[in-house]
Parts: C-alpha cells; sequence; structure tokens
C-alpha cells in the first residue's frame, strides 16, 4: 500500500494515528458519497442493494482507483473499519466529555455516530469491550470490526480473514453473543 | 477466573448447533467438572438469543432518512418568528411560530426539500389557496403560505394545542370500540367534506389526525402531498415513503391515478390501526420494495385475528376499504362512513363476505403478478389441481345425477369444493415476501401434506391430485426427497384406484422418473421409465407418449448417453412444435433438454439458437422472474460462456444471482448453482481467489447434510480442488480432489471417464506439491485403467502420459521423460481435428523446450521455441 500513495490512504494512516483533521476529512467524503448513495436507494427503491451494503459500498468507493490487486482491497477494508470506529468512538467520547456543541463541520460524523451508538448500546462500552475481545481472540474482534463499522457481509469477510463464509458467520455469532452477555443487552 | 477460551468458543459453537432442549446434556456430556467453562458457556448461550438492531449495520433507509432529512433552521418565515420545533415528520418540520399582525400562535410546517423552478412555487401558491379555503371543523384551517429564496416552502395553519394523534388519543382515554367508531366518523365527515371540493387528502394517517383534548378530531396536512407533486425532490420522496409507507394505498406505491378511493384506503388503515392497535401489514421490518409488494398483493388479516371477538361485520367493512383495486373499495368516504354507521345502529351492512369466486380470482391474479416465485410455483400447479377436481365434479356430478338424483350431486361438489378450500388455507397462511419465505412455503406444504391424507382418505380422486399437486410443489421448490415422496404416493393411489393400465398412472410415473433423474437415481428412474413404456405403447396416446419420450431421453442424458438422447429428442422436437407450437410447455422442454445435451456435446453452434428459442418461450409465457426463466437464461448465458463470448458475462451472472437470490431464496438449489457458475466464469478469467471463494460459499450453502452424489456437490469438489491447485493451496486441494474422487467413484464406478479425469487431476496435484512417487502410481494406474476402457478414454491417457512425462522431468529422469514427451507429440499430431485430444489437451512443445533447458541441451531446446517467445 505504501506504493500506492493516495490521499484516501494517507488520510487513513493519518486517521488511524489519533489525527482527528485527516478523521473529518475523510469523513466528509465518505458522506458526500453516502448520500448520494441514500438517495439512489430511495429514488429507485432498489433491492438489489442489500440492507447493509451503503457504509459498505461508500467505503469501497473511496478504495484507490489502481490498487485493484486482493492484498490491497483487504489491507484497505481492513484499516477502514478500524478508522471507522476509531473516528466513531473518539466522536462519542469528546462528545460527552465537552458540553454538546453546533459545530458545523461535525454535523455528519454526529449523525451517523448516533446511529452506530444506539445499535451498539454503547459505543465506548462496545468499544472497551472489543478490546478485551481482541486480547482473547482476535479474529473474533475483527470480523466485528469488518461487519458492523465497514458493513461487510459474511462472504465478503471470509475471503478478507482466510476462511470460509461459515466460519465467519460462526465467529460472528460467538463474538455477538460474547458481545450481548458483556454489554448485558439480552 | 477467566475460563478457557478456545475450549469455551468451541463447546459454544457446537452447542448452538443443537435444539435448546439437548443443550444441558451436551454440556453434561463435554465439559465434566470445569464449573468455570460451563458457567461461561451458558452465560453466551443465554445471550445468544436476543434480537434486534443490536451491532446491526445500519442500512439505507435508517441512513437515507437521517441524512436526507436534515432540518435547516429560520428565525423568520413570511410574518412569522419561529419560537421552538414541535415536531420533525417525514415531509416536513412542524415548528410554533408567532404573528404580530394580527396577533396570534400558529403552526408553522417547513417542507423537507426545495422548490427548484419558479413554475412549481406558482403551483403551491395555488395549491395553497384552495386549501385556504376549505373550511370545516375538522380541518385544521391554512392560513398562509409561502417559498424562501432558496425554494424552501412553508405554510402557516391554526396551531393545535395538545392536541394528540387519534391513536395516541383513544389508547390515552380508554376509547371503547363504540367511542372508536364514532370519533372515526368525525374524520369521515371532515374528508368527505373537503372531496366534495374537489381536495383528496392523499396522506391520512393518525400522524395527521389529531385529536385536541375536548374530542374534536382534526385532519391536518390537506393535500400537501399534491402541493409539491411533480418536483418532488428524492429528498422530499424519501421523507415520504419512510413516513407513510403502511399508509399508502396500492394505486399510490404503483404511481398509477389517485382519487377519492385512495383516501378510502388511508381511512381503512387508520380505522384497523384505531380498531385493533396494528396496522394491516408489518411492514417496519421489510426493505422498501418488499414492503411495496406486500402493500400491492398480499390480503390484508382480518380485524378479528388481532382482536379475537371483533365482530365479524367490522371484518367486511375493513376489507371492502383494503382492497386492492378502487373499483372494489366503497366507491366514496361517505358510503364507507354510511356502513359504519350501519353497524353502530345494529343495521345490515352492504359489505360482506367474499364469495368463493373472488377468493379464486384473486388467488389466481396473485400468482400471476408474481408475488413470489415460490408462490408461483404452488399457483401454477394449484391452478392444474383446480382444474382436475372440478372435472372431476363434472363427472361425479353427472354419473350421480344418474344414479342418486341431485343430492348426492350437491354432496359431491361440496367435498370438491372442501378440497379447493382446504388447499387455499394451506398456502394463504403463507405469508410471501419474507425472508426464508420458501422454508415457509415448504412447512405449509409439510402441514398440508400430513393432514391431507386423513381428511381425503375415502376420495381417492382428491387424494391423488393433491399428493400430485404437493408433489410438483415440493420439486418446484427444490425440496426434490419431499416431492419424491408423494410423487409416489400419487402413484400408488392411482394404481390402487385406476388400476396399472390407466392414463393417470402412466402420468404419475412420467412425473416421478423426471424427479428421480433429477436426484440422481438412475436406476430408479429406469425402473419407472421401464414400467411406463409399455403402457404408453398400448394407450396410444401421442401427447403422452411424446412427454415419455422427453423424460427418457432426460433420463439418457443424465447417465452419459449423450447422443442416443439426442436421436431421441430431435423428432420429438419436431412433432411438438407441429403438434403444440413451441409456446407449449412440453415443447419448450424438449427444446430445452435438446440444448442442454447439445451443449454437453460441445455442439454449442446448433445449442445456442435452440436456448435462445427455449428461452423467449418460457418467457413470453411466464413473465421475466418466473423460476423457470430463470433456469432457461443461466443455461443461455452458459452456452454463451461456453463460446468463449465472456465479455460482461460476471455483471449478468450477478444480475442472474440477484434475480434468483430474490426469487427462489438464499439456499435454493438454482441459486447456488448460479453462484457455483459465478466461480466458473471467475476461474475461466483466471480470478482464482475470486473462484475459490464462490466455489467455497455454494458448497457451504448445501450444507452438512448434502447428497455426495449430487450433480452440484460433485462439480464444486472438483472445481475447488482445481481453483485451489491453481492458487498453490496444494493440502486444500488434494483435501477436496479426495472428495471428489471418493464421491465420483461411488456414483459413477471407478473407471468411469470423469471418475479417472478426477483421479488425474489430483495427480496433478501432488505432483505440483512435489509428492512425485504418490503421482507417479496415480498416473500409471490412472493411465492404465483409461486405456483399458472401451471406447479407451483418449484424453484421459493423454493427459495422464503428460504428467508421468512431467513427474520424470521433475525427477531428472531426462531419457524416459523425453521418450515420453516424444510419444505425446506424435499422438497428438496423428489424432484428427474433431479429435477431443486436438482441442482440449495442451500441446507438447512447451515441456520439451524446457526439458532440453534442464538437460543442458540448448540446441534442441531452441527446436521447440515457440516463436513467440
Amino acid at each position: 500500500m505504501t506504493s500506492l500513495p493516495s490521499p484516501v490512504t494517507a488520510l487513513l494512516r493519518r486517521t488511524s494515528a489519533g489525527d482527528q483533521a485527516a478523521a473529518s476529512e475523510l469523513f466528509e467524503q465518505l458522506y458526500t458519497d453516502l448520500k448520494a448513495r441514500a438517495q439512489r436507494v430511495v429514488r429507485t427503491a432498489d433491492a438489489t442493494l442489500q440492507p447493509t451494503a451503503l457504509v459498505h459500498e461508500a467505503w469501497l468507493k473511496l478504495v484507490p482507483e489502481r490498487s485493484p490487486s486482493f492484498a490491497d482491497r483487504t489491507h484497505f477494508l481492513r484499516a477502514a473499519a478500524a478508522a471507522m470506529r476509531s473516528v466513531l468512538v473518539d466522536h462519542i467520547r469528546a462528545r460527552r466529555t465537552q458540553k454538546r456543541g453546533g459545530d458545523a463541520s461535525h454535523v455528519e460524523i454526529d449523525m451517523i455516530a448516533d446511529i452506530y451508538d444506539k445499535r451498539a448500546v454503547d459505543l465506548l462500552v462496545l468499544d472497551e469491550a472489543l478490546e478485551r475481545l481482541a486480547k482473547m481472540d482476535p479474529q473474533l474482534a475483527q470480523v466485528v470490526e469488518l461487519r458492523f463499522f465497514a458493513g461487510l457481509q459474511m462472504q465478503e469477510i471470509g475471503p478478507l480473514l482466510g476462511v470460509s463464509t461459515s466460519s465467519v458467520e460462526r465467529a460472528w455469532r460467538t463474538a455477538s453473543a460474547w458481545l450481548r452477555a458483556e454489554l448485558g443487552t439480552s | 477466573m477467566t475460563a478457557n477460551w478456545p475450549r469455551v468458543r468451541a463447546l459454544f459453537e457446537r452447542a448452538i448447533e443443537l435444539p435448546s432442549v439437548q443443550r444441558a446434556a451436551f454440556l453434561d456430556a463435554e465439559v465434566g467438572a470445569d464449573a468455570v467453562v460451563r458457567a461461561e458457556v451458558e452465560r453466551l448461550l443465554r445471550a445468544e438469543s436476543g434480537q434486534g438492531e443490536f451491532l446491526q449495520p445500519p442500512g439505507p433507509a435508517t441512513i437515507a432518512a437521517d441524512i436526507l432529512v436534515r432540518p435547516r433552521s429560520y428565525e423568520r418565515l413570511g410574518g412569522f418568528r419561529i419560537v421552538r420545533q414541535l415536531a420533525r415528520g417525514g415531509m416536513g418540520t412542524v415548528y410554533v411560530a408567532e404573528q404580530d399582525h394580527p396577533a396570534r400562535t400558529v403552526a408553522i410546517k417547513v417542507m423537507h426539500g426545495s422548490l427548484g423552478v419558479p413554475r412549481a412555487r406558482e403551483r403551491f401558491q395555488a395549491e395553497v389557496d384552495v386549501l385556504a379555503r376549505l373550511q370545516h371543523a375538522g380541518i385544521a384551517q391554512v392560513l398562509e403560505a409561502g417559498v424562501e429564496a432558496d425554494g424552501t416552502a412553508w405554510f402557516a395553519m391554526e396551531l393545535l394545542a395538545e392536541s394528540t394523534p387519534i391513536t395516541r388519543h383513544a389508547t390515552q382515554t380508554a376509547l371503547d370500540a363504540k367511542g372508536r367508531l364514532r370519533l372515526f366518523l368525525q374524520v369521515c365527515a371532515a374528508v368527505h367534506h373537503a372531496h366534495q371540493r374537489g381536495v383528496i387528502h392523499r396522506d391520512l394517517k393518525p400522524a395527521n389526525i389529531l385529536v385536541l383534548p375536548d374530542g374534536v378530531a382534526k385532519v391536518i396536512d390537506f393535500g400537501i402531498a399534491r402541493t409539491l407533486d411533480a418536483d418532488r425532490t428524492a429528498q422530499t420522496l424519501a421523507g415520504e415513503l419512510l413516513g407513510t409507507l403502511a399508509y399508502m394505498s396500492p394505486e399510490q406505491v404503483e404511481g398509477r391515478e389517485t382519487d377519492v378511493r385512495t383516501d378510502v384506503y388511508g381511512l381503512g388503515v387508520v380505522l384497523h390501526e384505531l380498531l385493533t392497535g396494528n396496522q394491516p401489514f408489518a411492514l417496519a421490518e421489510l426493505p422498501l420494495t418488499a414492503a411495496c409488494r406486500v402493500i400491492c398483493e398480499q390480503d390484508p388479516p382480518t380485524a378479528s385475528l388481532h382482536c379475537p371477538g371483533s365482530p365479524r361485520e367490522l371484518d367486511w367493512i375493513l376489507l371492502r376499504a383494503l382492497r386492492k383495486e378502487p373499483e372494489a373499495r366503497y366507491a366514496s368516504v361517505a358510503e364507507f362512513a354510511a356502513d359504519v354507521q350501519r353497524f353502530l345502529d345494529h343495521e345490515p351492512i352492504q359489505a360482506g363476505p367474499d364469495s368463493a369466486t373472488y377468493r379464486l380470482r384473486k388467488f389466481v391474479r396473485r400468482h400471476r403478478v408474481g408475488v413470489s416465485a415460490a408462490l408461483l410455483v404452488v399457483g401454477v400447479t394449484i391452478s392444474a389441481f383446480v382444474l382436475v377436481t372440478s372435472a372431476l365434479w363434472q363427472t361425479q356430478r353427472a354419473e350421480s345425477a344418474e344414479r342418486e338424483g341431485r343430492t348426492a350431486a350437491e354432496a359431491s361438489a361440496q367435498r370438491a369444493s372442501a378440497a379447493l378450500d382446504f388447499l387455499l388455507d394451506v398456502f394463504s397462511s403463507v405469508e410471501p415476501g419474507k425472508d426464508g419465505r420458501e422454508v415457509k412455503m415448504a412447512d405449509a406444504l409439510q402441514r398440508a401434506a400430513h393432514d391431507f391424507g386423513a381428511r381425503f382418505a375415502t376420495q381417492p380422486a382428491i387424494r391423488t391430485a393433491l399428493a400430485d399437486t404437493i408433489g410438483k410443489a415440493f420439486v418446484g421448490l427444490g425440496l426434490l426427497a419431499e416431492g419424491e415422496t408423494h410423487l409416489q404416493d400419487s402413484l400408488a393411489v392411482q394404481e390402487q384406484w385406476h388400476g396399472p393400465q390407466s392414463r393417470g398412472f402412466v402420468q404419475a410415473l412420467v412425473a416421478l422418473a423426471d424427479v428421480q433423474v433429477r436426484r440422481g437415481e438412475l436406476a430408479a428412474a429406469q425402473a419407472s421409465l421401464d414400467r411406463a413404456e409399455p403402457v404408453v405403447q398400448a394407450l396410444g396416446d401421442e401427447s403422452l407418449r411424446l412427454a415419455y419420450g422427453i423424460r427418457r431421453a432426460d433420463w439418457l442424458r443424465a447417465k452419459g448417453d449423450k447422443q442416443p438422447a439426442v436421436d431421441l429428442l430431435r423428432p420429438i422436437v419436431a412433432r411438438l412444435r407441429e403438434l403444440h407450437g413451441r409456446q407449449h410447455r412440453d415443447t419448450w422442454t424438449a427444446i430445452g433438454q435438446l440444448a442442454g445435451t447439445l451443449h454437453e456435446l460441445g455442439q454449442l453452434k446448433e445449442a445456442e439458437p435452440l436456448y435462445r428459442e427455449a428461452l423467449d418461450a418460457i418467457a413470453a409465457q411466464k413473465g421475466e422472474d418466473h423460476p423457470d426463466v430463470l433456469t432457461a437464461r443461466g443455461n443461455y448465458m452458459m452456452v454463451l460462456y461456453s463460446s468463449g463470448r465472456r465479455a460482461d458475462m460476471v455483471p449478468q451472472l450477478e444480475q442472474l444471482l440477484a434475480s434468483r437470490r430474490r426469487v427462489l431464496g438464499e439456499n435454493h438449489p438454482e441459486t447456488i448453482g448460479t453462484i457455483s457458475n459465478l466461480g466458473g466464469v471467475h476461474f475461466g478469467l483466471a480470478h482464482f481467489k475470486e473462484a475459490a471463494h464462490y466455489f467455497d460459499d455454494a458448497l457451504a450453502r448445501l450444507g452438512p447434510d448434502v447428497d455426495q452424489q449430487s450433480a452440484l456437490y460433485l462439480t464444486l469438489t472438483a472445481n475447488l480442488a482445481t481453483t485451489e491447485r491453481e492458487l498453490g493451496h496444494f493440502p486444500r486441494a488434494i483435501e477436496f480432489g479426495e472428495r471428489a474422487l471418493a464421491a465420483y467413484t461411488q456414483k459413477l464406478g471407478a473407471n468411469h471417464d470423469t471418475t479417472l479425469k478426477t483421479k488425474q487431476m489430483l495427480a496433478d496435484v501432488h505432483r505440483q506439491a512435489g509428492a512425485l512417487d504418490v503421482s507417479i502410481a496415480m498416473y500409471t494406474a490412472c493411465r492404465e485403467a483409461a486405456a483399458a476402457a472401451s471406447p479407451v478414454q483418449v484424453a484421459n491417457v493423454y493427459r495422464c502420459e503428460l504428467g508421468l512425462a512431467r513427474c520424470y522431468a521433475a525427477k531428472r529422469d531426462f531419457e524416459r521423460a523425453e521418450q515420453l514427451f516424444l510419444h505425446l507429440r506424435e499422438t497428438w499430431a496423428a489424432s484428427d481435428q474433431a479429435n477431443a485430444v486436438k482441442g482440449q489437451l495442451t500441446r507438447p512443445e512447451a515441456d520439451l523446450e524446457v526439458l532440453y533447458r534442464d538437460w543442458g541441451r540448448p540446441l534442441e531446446a531452441a527446436k521447440y521455441a515457440s516463436p513467440k517467445r
């Protein structure tokens, strides 16, 4: 990937190093595409678009065009999932420590973070639980990251991790049971 | 404290596969004394059962709703000062606002999205002027409207302080059923008033029907949907759809013309919710298109289903208001209200229960639109069933009229109609459009199968017709084993009641042979066909003879006698074209069969137009989404692929896959077949990773109980072996190769062409993995068997020899390698143009070049160097 310098990959790298400005910029790019896709979904009521595909497709759109190879895609999607997670978690954390401000540039993150927060019961608690899970069973944590944060489907995660779809499904079931138990949502 | 995680995970993943009642016993047996591990596994098992949105990535609807409907903020609009936000809905955001002259507090609705062109603004103003003239105690008064410079449209209306949506009001004030109906009549009066002035609401829903603390109902947002109509942007459309889908009439969903009966429908939904607490359809969890389909095609359940004890008359009233066809509804809101009023006054109502004819017509209509292909398959068989029973009913009536007079005739008519009712009941309990519908369909069939034997035990004609219907429906759903069981049953009843010389008996045999061939039970299929043959000849019925011939050819093809199958099919196809034309089911089946067999024989030029012909005929008859059409399309694409036309094949197949997923479900054999074909196409394009992914996916979908004799299992394991070999994953390649070899050996015998080809492929893998001696032994055995076969399997002999030569070369046994390669070169040169060897196999020249180079004989190597390289 270092051989393919591109704005998005650079942003991803800076984001994972904790660069907030890069995170915002990355999100803006993601959001622009999300919005276009959301409009298309509603306009065409397109059934072939799977329910989970939206975020994921938006991410894929950002994959550097000249990196068609599987290894690059894998690397990119993993990095994207991790970036998505850290952006959302940092945002929620910042929002809770400071007073909620009306900063226009964060409106987009705000919205997506809310959606995710609602679905995770509490995104910060989930984040900590995922840390613990990763120490115990890195594969499970990776599956959750790719599925939940990057919106990938089971069939897409398999090849990324080099396992079959059914192993991914098993891993997902185990991981979500463990997280439910940890988060007390059942 | 921390339990051993790998152990916990392994136990959990095994336990979760078990029915919940068996889990405790499983843990007793497996865990032993480790209480910490057991406690952890149990904790996970408890947690697993949870449902809901937890950790589900958000879908398009959620994101679309949030992204597209973001409010802007305004301080002033027209002469009004915004005070605070009151509510945010699908179409707009409502604010409380104040006006100085006259001094009053109003509600202002700011529409989402914007009006672009000036004409749209003018029209908005004109529409609002009409609304402002609507004056009725039950309608919230529109006061003023405007469009801002940025295109934002707004209007001010009477502020309804402390009002609540009608449904919530009814709950909060614990209104009884009569009270609810009276409240509803108020709403009808208001809506009717507007209708008389030419204004249709088009968006009636509880959120738009507010009740003030004094119990007065006020309808808001009259005609607003219309004011923005022609220039609706995606934004407003989004909000509108997402917010009000449940209350939209079929004609709105389909974008057809709306009129007052659209409001009749909307009011019907509101009344349903008011009386039962639920909307007629549960749409919340469905994707948009599926929800639209439910609205347009699914009949609402009766209100009394939600509320046991609710009077039948209310069911009838609601069903009348909620009819899919506007002309079947109340013609006006006034008529609707009058029926409700009659009910309150204990007078006979106008609406009544559905007639039997209406139900049947509805059923057929539903299947023709193609709600769900699974239902459609059944629908077709049911129509066939209806024909059978009605014919039966006619004969029985005639017979018994002679014998016993009218009463008995009536009784047998009732019996036939009871059988029909039974089937319709079973199938209408299946809800189309939900995930896993083919499973539900299968459940319904199982239930039907379970019940009907007992119910119609004394009525063989009905029983066999039902068994036949159910059997074919199972086959249509891809559940071949169940299908066979019921076809066997039908056959037994036919034999017992009509005898082994009857037409019905032969038809049952032919249907049975069809499913047996599909299941790969070739011996059983042969037995069925052999039993049928003398009767077919004796009966002298040409259609029957042709149908029988198609199955016989099908069987020949399956067992590998492809040329005889083609020879048998050609005259059948010709005769069927003459007899029935190509639009007949038997004709296109035979054409498709002939095309498929020619395809397998490699005669692509002849196969292609035949496939096309079959595809067009089926599509013209059944519509694009019918499962049979998808099958034909898949076949046609595969022949194009085989002819080397590979451009765009991946997107086309992906599209076909999407259709099959939608129509047939995720795990239908044909869906899996398409996944497998996608793998094959990727393989052909040298996308091995993608190919392995699709093959893996297809194999996983076949499930653990897969029939290892099935063609798909065999193809997939063999393809996976080849693909993994290309990827250099030799252990996996060997694993799959061995699975394929074992299955082929069992199914086709050790010396069958395909078995030996698989064995040779496995030897290739061993060779590439470096196990040369294993490989040599396998090639040698394989070569001998192929040479001893009759006729000699030329291609297999050639491939084994090539593999052997390469082994020798790798072992640096150059003389033996050279000898073999030169021999192969002669074989290749001597084989004639049409010979399989020439078309399919690798020439040995490149190998010879490498051999001589490794051997240190560059001059000879140069002789074999390809001029291009």
